[in-house]
């Protein structure tokens, strides 16, 4: 899988850092269901773990599963954008359960790994069912993982780029494993997130 | 808070008597005839759950933004204001619960048909089908979190039966990132822990469980029906539509085979469905038991029709039933039939020795009726029956061991032989049993002290004995009589032995909670009893909380450690529950 760089100590998390109550999400504090789809092994959940655990302090002992992982970051505009990430199952078994997963999601992660043609053919299935079945006005993402392994790149950049354009989506390449783009990977959904009213349904 | 705590608010820092507590004051009134006008407004229409979901979440919404305004709440922390809208969906949810619960038959049918799938594949399923790694596979670690599951129908209210979810959801996770750990894999995402889900709820087969998802979707408070909660109530949703949806091209295994597996398993199951119940009541019942113990293993997990839906006497018995076929089928079945052929043999015998008397004088509450009994009675009921589970188990273990040594062929070690129907032996569902039911035991007692003192006898009395060896009790024991102030008085008591720990702070846990979850009891002052009267059945039984990680690891470890050598780590927790069981008895003699 594509976390493989990481030590057994940057994969822990702290607990109770951020406390929910009493907090309120307004325009300027949203609160963002987003939704990790693509092949099992692309490395959805690695790059999430990536993006929390930049913040994360590593001498906690407590670890965490990536499943469900939730994350809060500041703009430059003084909001604050805090993304409650849903992974999904990748494995084709599961693929007709997605929809409880996408529901009220106002942003969507697709992801495939840039070595594997499989893995993109994937990705456009769900850019597909999205289109279909998501809500509307969902902000998509797609994403080729693993941009670390160029060498054995088989998903042209320039091909996901032009299927992203179509798709009104934006691509950006990313590497868990390095931590490149990852967080500009959620910046960038973030500043397209609608403002002034609520992201997720009530 | 970001990340692992499935309830971040501080709605389950404060207890569900402070709610009490505000609505007793005078100044509540109005709010109190608010509520209890809605109750009735709600009870006596017919039931209709989409508008029913809909005025429910409507009043709670309503009635909490009373709350903020109400002069009772003035200066109220938002976590207080929080606590009372808890306090509140758990106290409208338990009023509403035997009408807004399955209430349509629809959902009792397919709540009947996914627990007998689940039933036949629990049989033969291995992790191996849903591709479940090696390395991440802990069946022995999985018997907790299917606990947590089949706890499901004790609680009443939407968020109560929500944590046994989110309980059950947190011991996976926690057992993956300990296997991830070990072997350095990635960290676990959804591709591992979905299978993992699925394996467990099949394994667990909750009681309703379809009924219990949309009796949370539809009453828990949408507003706190989100963030981490909602993804794993989604998760639990996903695994039911999976397991209703699962055919033979759903599994990694020979589509033929698992065809006739199912086949197999429907048939088996048709068998033990055939006949018709036994009649109820006296000993007629115990006697049909004695003769078919195999009928009465096969068929316990068909619900009831939904308008029962209000006895909670039911759900437990059918939780425990459920359980006990979950627990039980995964054991060799041959073995099983085995032991019931056993028993079907001596029949005749014991039969025999119940004419004569002697049963009687052994089992002295054998044929009591509730008119019989005392509440004195309760402590030495309980005993007995603890003892009488003990001894049942050993025997039956005996049996089983004795049974297995001369067949060596089932009995062997399966961790790896997915092949054979017969399920493995790590399982050992067996000896899990007998504490669990202990420690149910200790819930029913608490049940007993605050229901009896509201709604007097019967019903704590059949709360009793959730579990099926002394069923016949629950049929026998059908009309009590209202306990005295004495029996308050000592329940009072017992309730101060145990300590008032607050069971639903679920931030305050380690591993010693998972042994003091059952044991939350409310403390109540002598002024209380009228109100709680009123209340009924409200009392603060929320679920056990394993909300750290931390205490679920802990306790993790010690369960690996148990799984080498063959001692189950539940054990040292059961034990502390006798041993406390006896000092309250003892509490209670010198009373």
């Amino acid at each position: 899988m594509g976390c493989a760089a990481s030590s057994p100590a940057s994969r822990q998390g702290r607990l109770g850092v951020h406390q929910d109550a009493g907090e309120t999400y307004d325009s300027k504090n949203l609160r963002t269901k987003l939704v990790l789809l693509g092949d099992s092994g692309v490395g959805k959940s690695c790059i999430v773990l990536r993006f929390v655990r930049g913040q994360f302090d590593p001498s906690s002992k407590v670890t965490v599963g990536a499943s469900f992982l939730s994350q809060t970051i500041a703009l430059q505009d003084s909001t604050t954008v805090k993304f409650e990430i849903w992974d999904t199952a990748g494995q084709e078994r599961y693929a007709s359960l997605a929809p409880l997963y996408y529901r009220g999601a106002a942003a969507a992660v697709v992801v495939y790994d840039i070595t594997s043609p499989d893995s993109f053919q994937k990705a456009q299935f769900w850019v597909k069912e999205l289109q279909k079945h998501g809500s509307p006005g969902i902000i998509m993402a797609l994403v080729g993982n693993k941009a670390d392994l160029h060498e054995s790149r088989e998903v042209a950049s320039e091909d996901a780029q032009a299927y992203a354009e179509t798709n009104g989506m934006f691509f950006i390449e990313t590497s868990a494993k390095t931590a490149d783009n990852v967080n500009q990977l959620f910046e960038e959904i973030a500043k397209r997130l609608p403002r002034g009213q609520p992201t997720q349904k009530p | 808070m970001e990340n692992t705590d499935m309830f971040n608010n501080a709605t389950a820092q404060l207890t569900f008597h402070d709610f009490l507590d505000r609505m007793r004051h005078p100044s509540a009134a109005d709010l109190v005839r608010s509520i209890k006008n809605f109750i009735g407004a709600f009870s006596s229409n017919p039931p209709d759950p989409e508008k029913d979901s809909q005025s429910v979440q409507d009043f709670l919404a309503t009635t909490e933004n009373a709350f903020r305004a109400h002069p009772l709440w003035a200066g109220a922390t938002d976590d207080e204001l929080e606590s009372s809208s808890e306090g509140l969906e758990k106290y409208l949810m338990t009023k509403l619960h035997a009408k807004a619960f399955c209430p349509l038959p629809e959902d009792a049918e397919i709540d009947e048909k996914l627990t007998e799938k689940m039933t036949i594949l629990q049989e033969f399923i291995r992790p191996e089908h849903l591709d479940i790694p090696k390395n991440s596979q802990n069946e022995t670690s999985w018997l907790l979190a299917q606990k947590e599951l089949q706890r499901i129908n004790t609680y009443k209210s939407p968020r109560d039966k929500l944590v046994c979810i989110l309980n059950c959801c947190r011991v996976i996770n926690n057992l993956l990132v300990k296997a991830s750990m070990a072997s350095n894999d990635s960290p676990p995402g959804a591709d591992d822990f979905l299978p993992v889900l699925i394996y467990v709820v099949i394994k667990a087969n909750p009681p309703q469980l379809h009924s219990n998802l949309q009796y949370i979707q539809r009453y828990r408070h949408q507003g706190r029906l989100v963030s981490e909660a909602a993804y794993f109530f989604t998760n639990l949703v996903s695994a039911e539509s999976f397991i209703q949806n699962l055919d033979s091209t759903s599994l990694s295994m020979n589509p033929a085979e698992f065809e006739e597996r199912m086949h197999a398993g429907r048939q088996a199951l048709q068998q033990g469905n055939g006949v018709s119940t036994p009649p109820q009541g006296d000993s007629r019942e115990f006697r049909t038991l004695l003769a078919s113990p195999e009928k009465r293993m096969m068929s316990p997990s068909k619900p009831s029709p939904p308008t029962e839906g209000g006895n909670p006497l039911k759900k437990e018995d059918k939780a425990a039933a459920t359980k006990v076929t979950a627990a039980e089928t995964e054991n060799a079945s041959r073995v099983l039939l085995s032991v019931d052929k056993l028993v079907a043999g001596v029949a005749d015998q014991v039969l025999e020795t119940e004419k004569s008397g002697q049963l009687r004088k052994d089992y002295p509450f054998l044929y009591a009726s509730a008119g019989d009994l005392r509440v004195a009675d309760v402590e030495s009921l309980l005993h007995e029956y603890k003892e009488l589970v003990l001894r049942y188990v050993s025997l039956r273990k005996a049996v089983e061991s004795t049974l297995n040594s001369e067949k060596p062929s089932t009995g062997v070690n399966k961790r790896d032989g997915e092949v054979e129907g017969a399920a493995p032996p790590e399982n050992s569902p067996a000896s899990e049993k007998p504490f669990d039911y202990i420690r149910k035991q200790e819930t029913a007692t608490e049940d007993i002290s605050l229901r009896e003192m509201a709604s007097g006898g019967s019903e704590g009395l059949q709360l009793l004995s959730p579990a099926p060896a002394s069923s016949e009790f629950r049929e026998v024991v059908s009309a009590g009589e209202p306990l005295d102030s004495e029996a308050i008085e000592l329940n009072r008591k017992l309730e101060a032995t145990e300590g008032n720990e607050p069971r639903s702070d679920v931030r305050r846990s380690s591993s010693e909670e998972l042994s003091t979850s059952d044991k939350h009891a409310l403390s109540l002052s002598p002024g209380d009893v009228e109100e709680v009267a009123d209340l009924l059945d409200t009392k603060d039984l929320g679920p056990g909380a394993l909300e750290q990680p931390k205490g679920v690891g802990t306790l993790e470890v010690e369960l690996v450690n148990a799984d080498d050598s063959k001692v189950m780590a539940t054990e040292p927790t059961a034990r502390q529950d006798s041993s406390q069981d006896q000092s309250r008895s003892e509490q209670q003699t010198t009373a």
